[in-house]
């Protein structure tokens, strides 16, 4: 019997070793974007689509400003930061002189003038002003600005195009193009920017892998000469910065509790074969769970591993129960009898444990339930590891005298004992309770989304400093505007920009892009024409009139009038053409394209002043989305919800404990995870610490982590000492993996760490408190 | 907060392409002076030494007469009035005959006064292209030589005490305010001519050039908002 489950399970294991290197390791993807383990967004399926489509352009984007103290050094730097990238072809576009060849913009509108009206022009011809637009018209063609004109006088007298043009044009801020790039300064330098675009995502390893070591190589080669700065912004760095910081968190943290717990198996069981037994276990348990996670998500987040790592801690407590046991009968012991003595324990607490993941993994989270799934699922292969290998492949020890950590054990135990038979330990556990609840009252809650960032100061120094440097420019708060069609999403927009522009005569705003503005809807195109058809092209019309003003001769004039009565010149600029143009490239993230049953785009507010005033924007199609605070509330709504399955998943292996054990045991059993999971949050409520959805999440690996070891306490029965060593090995296991991550770079990896490290060291305490052996009971 | 930056700032890049790309461009009349290209330095050394201090001069003021030769317009539209240039403050172009009409440029944005009534206000933010112009103007009336050569490649020739200035627009961006550009002068600027990128061609010509140590009270009023 002990056989057939050894050779099952070890084929078993053999053949998902096999799926592991054949077909998962090429493919495995790894997901570093953080905002991956929440849900998209809140909003409706199209919404959260179009967002997507839109925050993924923007994250492909990232800009450089190349800086020295004069322009031509600067220049001249740039012009090779910029040759580096593009050369090495990472980049799908590199942007360093903006040449206007091929990009003629006058040439692409020229053509559809007569229907493409500045807003003042059009409200000077829809209130019959068109005698004060001649007489603009004339004065501009006398003053100096007439070199600005995109087309001659005699093609356009009114400048219409110009007019256009210019309002189409989108402030820059600081930034003055300079010698064809385009440069911003301050007291300390004149800075050159680069502007570029990734070919994927910034947070794919491989985009990361592909183009960093360019990045860097050129970073280093430009910060090289004396007096040069480059200053970067953009998703890319922080996100290849997380990655780095996240994989040398794995490596220290992995090593470290890797040598902890080599040195804690060694210095216990005094033999090498626990050593590689434990490998085996944990090897099998990390397989599996990469495994499932690969097969179920497609991809594996790199909070997941960091995660995984820590189940060196977890599964390890198998091993350690297992072996321990040889401590209880030294001289007759062998894996056999371990088995039928320690095995239901470490079912039991595996259930316990695989049950309230399993119940988390129900949890509409995508990060929780990738972590509910990878430990669940590492877990078990661990368990059944240690449960059909053991039994063939551990030998007793050589050295059967008690370790030392069985030993300090022992000597803990006795004072816990001690405590907890004393006179005052009602009042000790009295003034615990008082404290405790004092504590959870004056406990807090932040869910802000500078949790899920790890930057370091300097990049955000960069980023704050180019955002100085360019003043005005567009932030996460957008429009998100809809319709049926193409151009029904064009006049939807335009609706919303009535109200966008009184914003900005006002001052809320400084500005906005938006597609209409580049382009206005067909609808507002033959409205405009038969304006002008109406008033500046009729007999007698304002065009013909300015040019006989100016002298122009009348049969020059006639043929202006035919132009403009000619076929074909009348129809309308559409969006689909637009967008094939190279002028529209800059413009093309605005563009959703086509999402659901219809099309979206994004209008994007620039230097927004009075947020509240552009918030409260509403317009038939449009829809504000702030996606901070979006991720904010979410992380709000997401704490609150796991707490609750939390809750739940106490419940469901509530119900199991009753079941196994009657209700008053199940409840003292409960007590003791409940209990340090309570009391941990009010220490942080006492030192005034905030918790976040983060501190929750680590609860829920308490809760994992610590289920079982009253109940092994409870099952040890008079091979206390045996279990209690495996206790210590466990929560020392967990003290070295989980623990170790409160001194990470990023903030909730750091406050899961923590709350980890007491809730698991009070669990500890409170098992030993809670479970007292029947002759140390009073 | 730190996310809003991030997935921002990439968005700029929209917005500093587009008003870029406003742009034509036609082929202009070639001049002797183009035969000619030179550095700055090389430049400077033609010019008279009273032209050459033009461009240190804080205050330069005068009359102008122009004319604007357009496509298909048989006689040159005239106009002239006076101009300043305050290099602390920016420039006012008042044209005075045929009409009454005030063109004030400064850093902080444009302004057209009609007939002593402020007609249209823009800030140089709603209008950047404005801001390329006014340091245009400034440079080819005080002869800053450094900062035209920034945007411009410089030609130049000399005939006894007269000498000319060519300028060619060295990206096409530039070629928006004009395709070519002809300075003549002796002891100051005598005349600047504009090939436009329409096609259009301007002949400023100057009279009475003088230079002052500072703005005058008066002066500073041109650019009062």
């Amino acid at each position: 019997m002990l056989k057939l489950r050894f050779w099952i399970w070890t084929v078993a294991m053999l053949a998902v070793a096999a799926l592991f290197l054949a077909d998962v390791r090429p493919k495995l993807r790894v997901e570093t974007d953080l905002l991956a383990l929440l849900p998209a967004s809140e909003h409706d399926a199209m919404a959260s689509e179009a967002l997507r489509v839109y925050s993924d352009g923007v994250a492909r984007k990232a800009l450089f400003l190349v800086g020295a103290p004069d322009a031509a050094q600067a220049r001249a730097a740039a012009a090779v930061f910029a040759k580096r990238l593009s050369d090495s072809r990472v980049f799908d576009q590199v942007r360093l002189q903006i040449d206007a060849a091929g990009t003629d913009v006058a040439g692409v509108y020229a053509p559809h003038r007569d229907g493409l009206l500045s807003a003042r022009a059009r409200q000077q011809l829809e209130t019959g002003q068109g005698d004060q637009l001649l007489a603009d018209a004339l004065r501009a063609i006398y003053g100096p600005a007439a070199a600005l004109r995109p087309l001659p006088v005699v093609q356009d007298p009114l400048n219409l195009l110009g007019d256009f043009l210019s309002q189409a044009l989108v402030p820059i801020g600081a930034a003055v193009l300079r010698d064809g790039v385009l440069m911003v300064s301050n007291e300390k330098a004149r800075y050159v920017l680069v502007s570029t675009e990734l070919s994927g995502s910034p947070f794919a390893s491989d985009t990361q892998d592909r183009v960093m070591p360019v990045l860097d190589a050129a970073l280093a080669e430009a910060r090289a000469t004396p007096g040069v700065a480059v200053l970067c912004s953009g998703l890319l760095l922080h996100a290849a910065q997380a990655t780095r910081s996240a994989q040398r968190e794995i490596g220290t943290v992995g090593t470290l509790s890797m040598i902890g717990v080599v040195l804690m198996v060694l210095l216990t069981f005094r033999s090498i074969r626990p050593l590689w037994l434990a490998v085996l276990v944990l090897g099998s348990g990390a397989l599996a769970a990469i495994t499932a996670c690969h097969y179920l998500f497609g991809k594996i987040h790199l909070i997941t591993l960091v995660f995984g790592t820590g189940l060196i801690g977890v599964g390890i407590d198998y091993s350690n129960h297992f072996l321990a046991d040889q401590f209880h009968h030294p001289q007759h012991w062998t894996p056999q009898r371990a088995m039928r003595h320690i095995g239901p324990g470490i079912a039991m607490g595996m259930s316990c444990a695989v049950l309230g993941y399993a119940a988390l993994a129900l949890a509409p989270l995508p990060g929780l339930r990738q972590m509910a799934i990878f430990s669940a699922v590492g877990l078990l292969a661990s368990c059944l590891s240690v449960l059909c290998w053991y039994p063939l492949l551990a030998r007793a020890g050589r050295r059967l005298d008690p370790p030392l950590l069985l030993r300090v054990s022992l000597r803990i135990d006795t004072l816990v004992g001690r405590i907890a038979a004393a006179r005052a330990s009602r009042w000790l556990l009295l003034a615990t309770v008082l404290i405790g609840v004092f504590g959870l009252w004056r406990l807090h809650f932040a869910d802000d989304v500078r949790l899920l960032q790890s930057s370091t100061p300097d990049l955000l120094r960069q980023e704050r400093e180019v955002r100085e440097l360019l003043r005005d420019v567009p932030d996460s708060r957008v429009f998100l505007v809809r319709g049926a069609s193409p151009g029904a999403v064009l006049a939807a927009e335009e609706q919303l920009r009535v109200s966008l522009d009184a914003l900005v005569a006002r001052g809320a705003l400084a500005s906005y892009l938006a597609l209409s503005r580049e382009l206005p809807s067909a609808q507002r195109q033959i409205h405009d024409r038969e304006l002008v058809a109406a008033q500046l092209y009729s007999v007698n019309g304002i065009a013909p009139r300015l040019l006989a003003q100016l002298g122009f001769a009348p049969d020059v004039i006639a043929a202006q009038q035919r132009r403009f009565g000619a076929t074909g010149n009348d129809a309308p600029l559409l969006l689909e053409d637009w967008l094939q143009t190279p002028i529209a490239q800059p413009f093309r993230s605005l563009w959703l394209g086509r999402i659901g049953d219809g099309y979206a785009s994004v209008v994007a507010p620039v230097g927004v002043r009075d947020a509240a005033a552009v918030a409260s924007v509403t317009a038939p199609g449009a829809r504000y989305i702030d996606k901070v605070a979006d991720i904010s509330a979410a992380l709000g709504r997401y704490r609150e919800r796991a707490a609750l399955l939390i809750a739940g998943a106490y419940a469901l292996i509530g119900l199991l404990l009753v079941w196994r054990y009657g209700a008053k045991t199940a409840l003292r059993l409960l007590a003791v995870p409940v209990g340090a999971a309570l009391l941990t949050l009010s220490l942080f409520g006492l030192a005034g610490a905030s918790a976040s959805l983060f501190n929750v999440l680590a609860l829920f690996l308490v809760l994992g982590l610590g289920v079982d070891y009253a109940v092994f306490l409870r099952e040890a029965g008079e091979a206390r000492g045996a279990t209690l060593l495996a206790l210590s090995l466990s929560t020392l296991g967990t003290v070295l993996s989980y623990g170790l991550l409160a001194f990470s770079a990023t903030p909730f990896i750091r406050s899961l760490g923590l709350t980890l490290l007491i809730g698991i060291l009070l669990t500890y305490l409170f098992a030993l408190l809670s479970q007292r052996p029947a002759t140390n009971q009073t | 907060m730190n996310r809003k930056m991030k997935s921002s700032l990439p968005m700029l890049a929209i917005g500093l392409a587009a008003w870029i790309n406003c742009i034509g461009g036609t082929a202009t009349a070639a001049d002797a002076v183009f035969a000619h290209r030179a550095d700055p330095a090389t430049v400077q050394k033609l010019l008279s030494a009273p032209a050459r201090e033009l461009s240190r001069s804080p205050v330069l003021r005068g009359h102008f007469s122009q004319r604007k030769f357009l496509r298909e317009l048989p006689t040159p539209l005239t106009s002239s009035g006076d101009f300043l240039f305050a290099r602390d403050l920016g420039i006012s172009w008042h044209t005075r005959v045929p009409f009454d009409s005030e063109f004030v440029l400064s850093r902080t944005g444009m302004m057209q006064k009609d007939s002593g009534s402020v007609a249209m206000s823009l800030s140089s933010d709603q209008q950047p292209a404005l801001q390329i112009a006014l340091r245009l103007f400034v440079g080819l009336f005080s002869l800053d030589l450094d900062a035209l050569a920034a945007d411009f490649d410089l030609y130049g020739i000399k005939t006894g005490e007269h000498w000319q200035l060519g300028l060619k627009p060295k990206s096409a961006a530039m070629s928006a305010v004009f395709n070519e550009a002809l300075v003549d002068g002796a002891t100051t600027v005598e005349s600047v001519e504009m090939h436009d990128a329409s096609g259009d061609r301007t002949l400023i010509t100057i009279l009475d050039m003088q230079t002052a140590p500072a703005p005058t009270p008066e002066d500073r009023r041109h650019f009062a908002r």
